[in-house]
This record gives structure tokens, sequence and C-alpha cells, in this order.
């Protein structure tokens, strides 16, 4: 029966290259792990960073983590909310564009909002709100924390004079650990 | 078919009841992980020193550098791994072009780059984790002494051609580096539990976590029970059945910033059932087949540490210990290596980047003899260091790489493995290498200063005096020498179609092979660096992503070796007829991966290779063709939820059984049986 195999073999590998010179598209491949971690991230970031007592009125002590643009995180985020930063409770705003910004200590601006970073600066600037991305050029339009890949490692660059002016304060910990501080 | 039923040996037992401890101990370590829900951030709790230590791992990506790299060098993924169904490393190598992997029995394999196959291989060096696993007893690799746990590899990394300039000796004719995930990339547990017919139980567990605020670790076992294939000549039992547990650790840390350390080791055992023949005594019946067994043994560990220095210098330090024992019914082998290695990478100007390194390595062997094999204790020594500079000729064009290896050995002393390699990237997406590259394979302990029995037989008229002919070692034997031309192209079509050709001419010179001892009264043989080599081939790989859903990946390899003596006058033999034979003229491979619906996966392998020759070990001029043939396994993967998988496969499932090699040594031509098996995986 070798020889009928053998035929069916060819066959198969016929057919294979039949469709092998066909073309289609490719998916893009964004892993759940990479907003796993960079979830995670935001958590530490929160817990380095001191605020201005003004931002936590008696009415709204609760910690707020606003996404803006389409949210990237999936079920990453889920669980956030048992967790507590300095004793505060974590409320999770999502929001649809940086032009209407509730009050939020941490936002995290999707890649969605590539093209309209320019609305950034002005919106933030005397806020004490610490902004955090993964556009390439986050912080050289105004954000405070930008996220970098290298080696296949998160990293990020975090702009330490901008959060100055906005009086917010970064442990020393967190800048040594940075990529790069401005 | 009749089956057979063979009562458990206590040995076998033995292994797979420790195995089934070893699961459970480990289940119950992981049991208070259950209470945390499937879907819930395991980063969440981890602090930003332990978060910059994760690596981003993304579905089928293929190291950037493979683009920059001027030598032929194939990749093989863990997705490429999980999607084929395979459950040995050697299998998994068939994937890549230019190497030629046949399984011999349920243990052994044959593999190869570019020629030269067989048993004991003997051109190709083969590193898990930057550890040797090649033998210095005969020069090759028990591929049934490698069991790490196949979840457990990030990645399998198939160099073709000379590797001697950074790898050192014996990386003649490729180098295969099987490297195993970060800690960081295995957290949480995972169990996985499987039965089939060949493969008749597998089973492995593996727990990982964070240690302290700046180290991760983990801990597994896995064990497989494999049935035995078929005698090709009578169609009985090949008894070759083989059951091996493995177990390890494994850790990786920060400390600051700048220095990244790693810990890892490895408990094995294994043990097979085997036929021996020719198996020759010095009584009757002077020639028999040795049903008998091995088994291997073994433990490793491995340290190395890395420091980043100021201006982006790199230091690394590592050392390892591997210790193992191999008995058989015909010797019994021990070893135990200590290996130092240092490495500095810095750039000297703008144009430099300078790796140099250096290497101490010391093998203690101790041999049990036997009528058929005799190899003396030995210590041996290895020194050796290397300079390798890359040049920037043109930014981001044209690269030059040239560096040289210098070695010092006990056997044949000082040995030089210079190359040079340019690379040109006339484009982002197109890029043309070409190298030339000199590699030894020095001198096995075998065919230094040992001996084994090619026949015995009684003497005529009285038929009471035994005749041996011996085939004994020579000090004199020098090192196997080959100079590599190679060239390729790589091409990035599209983002989903990628091309990658490789062409070589190998010229070898002072080929091992046997003469015909000095002394006339004698029938003995005796190792021989006599004869030459020329072996030219092309390699194709091709991937495409055909659909979002569907991704096809091509490979054919093409390739001649000719084997002649070095002095013209002598008329050829059959060993060189053997060796030119013995590696298949055409070999192609397609794989597909479908994801046609949102859990379900479907995955399919053809292989062709074309046919061989191998010879009888009794009857030496007696040839043993192996026809060409077709190997198609395939595989269907449901993942009900996400943490859970369940496979069903099926290998080699054209054919109820197939012979893929004629082994030089041992093991008599075995054809290798369908195989169907089941396996459940659940990450948790």
């Amino acid at each position: 029966m070798r020889g009928t195999h053998n035929k069916l073999a060819w066959l198969l590998m016929l057919s294979l290259f039949a469709v092998f010179f066909n073309l289609g598209m490719v998916r893009a491949e964004t892993t759940m792990q990479e907003y796993q971690l960079k979830a995670a991230f935001l958590v530490n970031f929160a817990r380095f960073i001191t605020w201005p007592e003004q931002v936590f009125p008696p009415d709204r002590q609760d910690f707020q983590l606003c996404v803006v643009g389409a949210d990237p995180f999936g079920t990453a985020l889920r669980g956030l909310e048992t967790k507590k930063i300095n004793g505060r409770a974590i409320r999770i705003t999502r929001v649809d564009s940086l032009k209407h910004i509730p009050q939020c200590h941490l936002l995290f601006v999707s890649k969605s909002e590539k093209d309209r970073l320019g609305q950034l600066s002005a919106n933030m600037e005397k806020r004490a709100v610490v902004t955090v991305s993964d556009i390439t050029g986050f912080v050289n339009a105004g954000g405070s924390i930008e996220f970098v890949t290298e080696k296949d490692r998160l990293s990020f660059i975090i702009n330490y004079s901008a959060l100055k002016q906005q009086g917010i304060r970064a442990n020393a910990s967190m800048l040594d650990l940075a990529a790069s501080v401005r | 078919m009749v089956i057979k039923r063979i009562p458990m040996d206590p040995g076998k037992r033995k292994i797979l009841i420790t195995a089934a401890i070893q699961v459970l101990f480990l289940m119950q370590a992981a049991i208070p992980v259950l209470a945390i829900s499937e879907e819930d951030n395991k980063y969440i709790d981890m602090n930003l020193e332990q978060l910059m230590q994760m690596t981003i791992t993304s579905v089928s990506k293929k190291p950037q550098t493979i683009a920059d790299t001027a030598a032929a060098v194939f990749v093989i993924t863990q997705e490429d791994i999980r999607r084929s169904g395979v459950t040995t490393i050697p299998e998994a190598l068939a994937m890549a072009p230019g190497l030629q992997v046949s399984r011999i029995s349920s243990s052994k394999w044959s593999v190869a780059s570019r020629g030269f196959g067989g048993y004991t291989s003997n051109k190709l060096l083969v590193m898990i984790d930057g550890r040797s696993v090649y033998t210095p007893a005969y020069s090759g690799t028990f591929w049934d002494m490698q069991n790490t746990l196949i979840e457990d590899i990030d990645r399998i990394e198939v160099i073709r051609g000379p590797g001697g300039t950074v790898w050192g000796a014996n990386a003649v004719n490729g180098v295969v580096n099987i490297i195993t995930k970060k800690t960081q990339d295995t957290l949480g547990s995972m169990v996985r539990a499987g039965v089939g017919d060949q493969e008749k139980v597998s089973a492995a567990a593996r727990h990982g976590s964070t240690i302290g605020t700046s180290a991760f670790g983990r801990l597994y076992v896995t064990t497989n029970d494999r049935g035995s294939n078929m005698l090709a000549d009578s169609g009985q039992d090949a008894q070759d059945g083989w059951q091996n547990i493995q177990s390890g650790f494994r850790m990786d840390g920060m400390v600051g910033a700048k220095n990244e350390w790693t810990l890892q080791g490895d408990l094995y055992k294994n043990k097979g059932d085997q036929i021996v023949y020719p198996y020759w005594s010095d009584s009757f019946p002077h020639l028999k087949t040795d049903y008998s067994d091995f088994t291997a043994s073994g433990g490793n560990l491995t340290g190395s540490w890395q420091r980043k220095l100021t201006g982006g210098d790199l230091l690394t330090l590592k050392a390892y210990y591997d210790g193992n024992n191999r008995e058989e019914s015909y010797y019994e082998q021990t070893f135990a290596t200590v290996d130092l290695d240092l490495q500095y990478e810095t750039a000297l100007g703008e144009r430099n980047s300078l790796t140099m390194g250096t290497g101490f390595r010391h093998i203690d062997s101790d041999f049990e003899d036997s009528f058929q094999v005799y190899i003396p204790d030995q210590n041996k020594d290895l020194y050796s260091a290397f300079l390798q500079d890359e040049i920037k000729l043109i930014a981001d064009t044209l690269w030059l790489t040239v560096g040289t290896k210098y070695e010092h050995n006990d056997f044949t002393g000082s040995e030089w493995q210079p190359s040079a390699r340019l690379l040109w990237k006339p484009a982002a997406n197109h890029s043309i290498w070409t190298a030339v590259a000199r590699a030894v394979r020095t001198p096995s302990m075998l065919e230094d200063s040992g001996a084994i029995t090619m026949a015995s037989f009684p003497v005529p008229p009285l038929y009471t005096t035994t005749q041996t002919i011996k085939l004994w070692g020579n000090s004199e034997y020098n090192s196997e020498t080959l100079i590599a031309y190679e060239a390729g192209y790589r091409w990035q079509a599209k983002r989903n179609l990628s091309l990658d050709v490789a062409v070589y001419y190998n010229d070898y010179d002072d080929i091992y092979t046997t003469l015909s001892s000095t002394d006339p009264t004698s029938f003995d043989l005796l190792f021989a660096n006599a004869k030459e080599a020329e072996g030219h081939g092309v390699e194709i790989s091709v991937n495409w992503q055909a659909r979002p859903w569907w991704s096809l990946m091509f490979a054919y390899t093409w390739q001649e070796l000719s084997v002649n003596w070095q002095d013209p006058s002598l008329v050829a033999t059959l060993d060189d007829q053997f060796y030119t034979k013995n590696n298949p003229k055409h070999q192609a491979s397609v794989r597909s991966a479908i994801d046609f619906a949102e859990n379900w996966q479907f995955n399919c392998w053809l292989r062709y290779v074309d046919e061989i020759q191998g010879r009888d070990n009794v009857n030496m001029t007696e040839v043993i063709s192996v026809p060409s043939y077709f190997l198609f396994d395939a595989n269907l993967i449901w993942k009900p939820w996400n943490d859970l998988e369940i496979m069903l496969a099926g290998q080699n499932l054209l054919n109820s059984s197939q012979l893929q090699y004629a082994a030089e040594l041992i093991t008599p031509p075995t054809e290798i049986e369908r195989s169907i098996y089941g396996k459940v995986t659940w990450h948790f």
C-alpha cells in the first residue's frame, strides 16, 4: 500500500503549495501580557509618586485612575480595584477624549489618541495629573511618563521637570530605575 | 496486529512511581495558588524592579537579530514546538532546513547538519543554555539524555555551518543552541498529562514564582514512557521502549540595575531497552544479538553573572558542572565536566564592536571496559580564547565581522578557528551575506586511545582458538578540518512573507577512516585521517502568514557530499559510498498552522526525505537501502477556556510504520510506528 500513501502525500504537498502563492494580511499581534505588565507598572508608579494634598478633598478620598481613548487593557485591570494606593482605594474611569478629562490622579493615554496629543499640555499643565502612555514621543509632547521597550523589556522615561511644575514629587528610587529622566 | 503484553520490570516501575510522586508533590505545592481566579493579572503585586525584568513575548516572534546575522541561522520558537506536537528535542530540529533528522529507534536519533549523519554523528555541537552536551567519548550527542521540559524551551537557534570562532571545536557543520525561558516568563503553575499508543504515558508539572523582591524561580518535573517499535527485517518487536524522568530548577534575578544572574540545574534518569547487534564475544556463538537495556543518569548545575559596565560594555561570567553516567551491556562511561567561561563585549570607537572571551574546561572520565569496547580512563583539559570584531564599514549598510578562536586541547595541541563574515543590507528588508570559516573536530577519546571489536570468529582447522579483529585508536590521530564558503540572502518581502536562502561549499580534510594495521599478521584496523570530502548544498525557508488565522512554513534542502582518499592512488571503498549515500539529496517540509475557530487550532506537517543508504553492520559490504519517504503529522488543539488546552496528535499518519535510518552501530534497522496521543495542559 506504500504507493497509494505516497500519492496521497504528494497530493497533500501540492495542495499546500497551491494556496501558497496567494497573499493575505497579517494580524497585528498585541499580547495580553504586555498590558498586564503595563497595568502593574501603573500601580507601582502611583505608589512612588506623591500628589499635593488638595487633589484628595474630603469627599473624594479615592485614587482615580483614568484610561483615555480605546482601552488596550482588556481584563488586565481586573482586580486592580481591590488594591490600595497608600491606603486609598482605586477607582477606574474610562474617558472618551482628551478634551474632557474628569478629576484624575493617574491618566493612561491610549495609542488611539496619538494624533491628538496637542490637546494634552493645554489640558494638563495646571492640574496635578500624572499622564502615562506608550505613544512614542509622549514625554516630548508634554506627558509625564512614557513607556519604552529595551531588549524586549519594559522601561520608562520620566518628565521630572514637568512633574515638579505640577507640584508632584516622584520618589528617588523610581528616578533611579527610569531609562532616562528629563 | 498482535499485541504482546510484556510484564513491566521493577526498574521501569520504580521510575514511574517516582515520577507520579513528584508530580503529586508539585501539585500539592501548587494548590493554594488555585484560589486566584484565572483571569487575574499575575503581575499586579510585583514591584518595579521585578516588572522591569519581565520580557514582553509576542506570539511567533523571531528575534530581530536574525536578519542581521551573516550566517545560516534558523530559529525554532516555542510556538513552533507547541503547534507541531513533537515531544522531543530532535523531533523539533526536523523543522530546520539544512538539518538531517532521522529517528533510529524510540530513544536514538541521527541528527546532522549538512551531512555526516549517524548515531555517532560528530560534526554538530549541541548546547543547552550554554552547556555543551557533546560527549567527548565518541564525539556526538546522546539525544536520549536531553529531556528538558519541552514547554520550558524558549527557542532553539540552529546555526548551519562552522561556528568554531565563537563556540569552539566540534562546531564544524553546525551549532544547536537550546535556550530555555527566563523564569520571569514561567510564573504560575502548569500541569500536563498525556496518553497514547507510542507515547504511552507522559506527565509534567512546573511551578514558578517570585523569590523575594528581585528574583524569580521555577521547578519542574517531566516524565515519559515510550513504547517500542518494529524491526524492519522481521516485523518483530524492536524492544526499544524508553522511559525517562527529569526534574530541575532555574532562578533569575537582578542586583541593582546593572547585574543579572541565573542559576539552574537538572537531574535526570533514563532507561531504555535496546537490541545490540552485532554483539561479538570471545566464545561460541561469537556473533549474537544482545537483548539488553541501557540506563543513563546525570545532573548539572550552571551559574552565570552578567554585569553592564559604563559605556554599554558587558561582562559575562559563566560556570557549569555536568556529571553523567551511561551504562550499556557493552560498556559504561562516567563523565564529570567543569567549565568556566568569561566574555567581554566592548565598543572601540564608532565603528568597532569587540567580543572577546576565554574559557577553561576540565573533563574527568571513567570507563568500564568489555570485550566489545575499551577506552582508558582519562582527564582532559581544554583552554581557549577568542576575539571577534564587528566593523561597521558603511553605517546601517555594510558590516565585516572577523575573528578567531584559539584552543588548546590534550589530543592535538593548538587549534585555530578563524572566520570572516560580510553582511550587506542594501535596503532594510534585504540582507545579503557571505562568509569563509575554518573549523575543526578534535579527536574523540575512542579515536585517540580506545578500541572496538569489529569481528570475532573461531580459527580453523580446530576452531578452538578465537581470532578477533579490533579497530584501534591512534594517538597520532589529528583533528578533522573544514574550510567552509557560504553565502545567503534574506528578504522580508512583505510583513507576512519572508524568504531565507543559504548556499555553501564545504572543503574537508583529514576526515576519519580506518586503515589496516601495519602488522601483516594482524587483521586489526586503525583510526586514521586519510580521507577528504567535498560538500555543497542549498537551503531555503519561507514563512508566510497567508491569512490572519493561517500561517505556512516551508523548508527545502538540497545537498551532496563526496568522500575520497586523500591519496588519489587508492581505490574508493564502501566507506566513501556510505558517507556519500548516507545523506538525503532532497528534503522538503511544509508546516501549516490554522486557527479555525476562536478556541480551535489545526496544525499539520508534511516532510519528504529522499532515499539514503546505510550499511550492514556485520557484512560490511552489504548495503541497506532506506527508500524515500513521507512523514505526516497532524494535531488538533482545543482551548475550552483560556488556561486549559487539549491536544489530540498523530505522528507518521501515512504509514503504520516507517524506516527512517539504518544506523552504523548497535541498532538493527527499525521502523518507527505511527503514534497517536492525547494530552491535557492546564496553566493556573
